[in-house]
């Protein structure tokens, strides 16, 4: 999980992809931002059914209060997408909610929430360097890859925006998040805008706008803290979808018996963009350090191994990928199998059609099954969690909990402060597993399951839990999310990936900065016939 | 006259959880409860009153939970058991009392329910799942704040 690549099943992929093929109309439909960057913006996606709006609030934020932590109070930057074109009467409302962010309310014409804050690495720079009529040094900003970095994107009904359901049959909206995809691509075009306008402003005589190449190397930055995390474990059956999408998609190229000289050569073409793509991934956390120089040892052997490949034998990408499993590090394998994707667009991109999940009701638990039977999806599907010594303090070391103050998720040390175990969260599926599986070990086996989950009503989140998984291989996380030495950042990663972030630079155990659509056709290039697919893997 | 409160359904439902696990019923429990309120308000209907009265009550809900598990065993008496019912066999028709599901609409004293995506509730009954939803929540400390979260490098570049 904490090795994991975008690919084209990513959501944001799939975003461009639809965007493209539907040919989307883009346009600015305001754009009144003073010198000091304070004012508001809209930003309008038309599909052929439907327009779209991003309403953007710049602020004017000093320095000091610029956190991306959540329980930061203001941004550089505020953002709705709004269902529809919002009227002067919806953008007033608007202003008085959207910038206070969590502290606001937004209704149903509300899709998403959001906000950025600009890097104070590269901000100033390319800004007084377009106002000197300059363009910003390219190996400067490769560093960064991004001017602003958003620091949440809500949607789905929360703060009181549409929930999933209202638009879930909307054709772009029925794959996992689409709609935050959209918020965050707009976002990007806003931000490349607003510098540019700032830089006029500030030298009306002498600013120039950015070079359309160096324009495209800029993604939005993120910076996605611990309360992703739980998300993977609440959300078994949508999660089972994802993962099995992506290894289908592996295994059908695997199932390609002869390659086409075009796919050989889309493929040889991509394995070139590695080494700068990977130079540009920066980050000075050790276990991604480390893993890099590994990455980069693996891309050379890549392209060794490339040098005297014979495409033209039967089942070539298979054969390239059982070899990166006795060659490669986990995370060169993982790139691997993003990269052999991408010459079959034409089969495995309906894949992306699967990866949604109508979870709106409970699963149903069966009451007449009998205890026995129970025990046997447990011992079929949670061997791994009766495995693990549950007394030793390392393996129970973590509580997961949410805190009173911004009510976030958050991890703590269970055995430092045992006031957490009051406000457990049920995220630690392989030790209640164990406990229940103990006390279901205590019934005789042709007791119902009924009657057990009246005596033991505790038991009902996980037991519910294993008839869920039982039927699903991807749905759970077969480890310890509780042990001593878990990373949260490989949970991050995986469920990132699977958003089409790359350049992950984790910041401590817990938050991750990573980038998104780095690289990317705007919106006016999509119009004026860009490939939605042919700039992943930018440097 | 207090102030009306609109949330969305899945705010709605993640409240109605937080407020059952505060309340002291288990985490499984908790979801089928939650799912319960949530489906009287999916029709525009609140029940929240009850539902609240019912919190305390364990055994209660532990035999709500029985009868979805078991639905051959559920012997409808009130509006809760309709619910638990219609949410294993949404295709049967049922009735208690003045409540009535058609298979696929609620009727109430002869009025079809309008379907939403939205809860109304008052700022009492607001309160009141705020006060239960609040005990799940850990009280915040430095310690917590920075480690909790996993703060510590600079996040502001």
């Amino acid at each position: 999980m904490g090795s994991m690549h975008q690919s084209r099943l990513s959501f944001l992929r799939q975003f461009l992809r639809r965007a493209s093929k539907q040919n989307w109309k883009f346009n600015r439909d305001l754009f009144e931002i003073d010198a000091r960057g304070l004012g508001t913006a809209l930003y309008r996606l038309s599909t052929p059914l439907r327009d779209y709006t991003l309403v953007c609030f710049s602020h004017d934020l000093p320095d000091e209060m610029r956190s991306d932590r959540v329980i930061a109070s203001a941004w550089d930057a505020t953002f709705t997408l709004y269902d529809g074109r919002p009227s002067v009467d919806d953008i007033k409302r608007l202003n008085q909610h959207v910038p206070y962010q969590e502290e606001g309310r937004l209704t149903q014409n509300e899709l998403c929430l959001s906000r950025a804050n600009r890097s104070v690495r590269l901000w100033d720079y390319v800004l007084n360097r377009l106002a000197e009529g300059k363009q910003p040094n390219l190996d400067r900003i490769k560093d960064v890859g991004y001017l602003m970095r958003t620091t949440a994107v809500y949607g789905s009904g929360k703060f009181g925006t549409a929930d999933r359901r209202v638009v879930e049959n909307r054709e772009e909206a029925n794959s996992p998040f689409q709609l935050e995809m959209m918020t965050v691509y707009l976002i990007r075009t806003f931000v490349m805008d607003l510098i540019e306008h700032l830089a006029e402003m500030k030298n009306p005589e002498r600013a120039v706008k950015l070079d359309g190449s160096i324009r495209r190397s800029f993604g939005v930055g993120n910076s996605t803290g611990l309360g992703m995390a739980p998300f993977l474990i609440n959300h078994p059956r949508l999660i089972h979808n994802w993962f099995e999408a992506k290894e289908n998609a592996i295994a059908t190229v695997k199932n390609v018996e002869d390659a086409t000289q075009t796919e050989i050569s889309i493929f040889k073409e991509l394995v070139t963009r590695l080494k700068p793509h990977l130079k540009a991934w920066q980050s000075e956390h050790p276990v991604q350090v480390k893993k890099n120089l590994v990455l980069e040892k693996d891309i050379e052997k890549l392209e060794d191994k490339l040098e005297g490949f014979n495409f033209h034998i039967k089942f070539p990408w298979k054969t390239l990928c059982d070899w990166s499993e006795k060659e490669l590090s986990i995370e060169g394998q993982e790139m691997l199998n993003s990269l052999v994707l991408e010459p079959y667009g034409h089969l495995i991109d309906n894949f992306g059609d699967q990866m949604s999940c109508d979870e709106a009701k409970l699963f149903p638990i069966n009451g007449d099954m009998t205890v026995e039977s129970v025990k046997s999806t447990i011992e079929a599907y949670y061997s791994w969690a009766l495995e693990i010594d549950w007394s030793d303090p390392s393996c129970n070391a973590r509580a997961w909990y949410t805190s009173e103050e911004k009510l976030e998720p958050r991890l703590g040390e269970r055995f430092e402060v045992p006031e957490l175990n009051e406000y457990e969260q049920a995220l630690q599926p392989g030790r209640d597993v164990a406990r229940a599986y103990a006390n279901l070990c205590e019934l005789e086996p042709k007791t119902p399951l009924a009657s057990f989950l009246t005596v033991y009503p505790e038991h009902r989140h996980i037991i519910r839990r294993c008839l869920t998984c039982g039927e699903l291989p991807f749905s759970e996380i077969r480890d310890n999310t509780i042990d001593s030495s878990m990373l949260p950042i490989d949970m991050l990663r995986a469920k990132l990936s699977f958003f089409g972030a790359c350049h992950f630079d984790p910041r401590s155990d817990r938050w991750v900065r990573i980038n998104m659509f780095k690289g990317a056709p705007f919106p006016d290039d999509l119009s004026s016939g860009s490939d939605p697919e042919d700039w992943i893997w930018a440097p | 006259m207090s102030e009306e409160i609109e949330l969305s359904l899945n705010e709605y439902e993640a409240l109605l959880n937080k407020a059952a696990v505060g309340s002291g019923l288990s985490w499984g429990i908790a979801e089928d409860a939650a799912a319960c309120g949530a489906w009287f308000m999916s029709f525009g209907v609140n029940e929240l009153d009850t539902w609240i009265e019912h919190l305390h009550d364990k055994r209660f809900w532990i035999d709500y939970c029985k009868k979805i598990d078991q639905p051959s065993s559920n012997k409808l008496s009130n509006i809760f058991d309709l619910a638990a019912l219609v949410y294993v066999r949404p295709e049967k028709k049922v009735q208690v009392n003045n409540y009535e599901w058609t298979g696929e609409e609620l009727i109430i004293n002869g009025y079809k329910q309008t379907p939403s995506f939205r809860a109304c509730l008052s700022e009492k009954q607001f309160k009141i799942l705020n006060k239960y939803a609040y005990k799940t929540y850990a009280p915040a400390t430095d310690e917590s704040r920075l480690s909790g979260a996993g703060a510590g490098l600079s996040d502001n570049d």
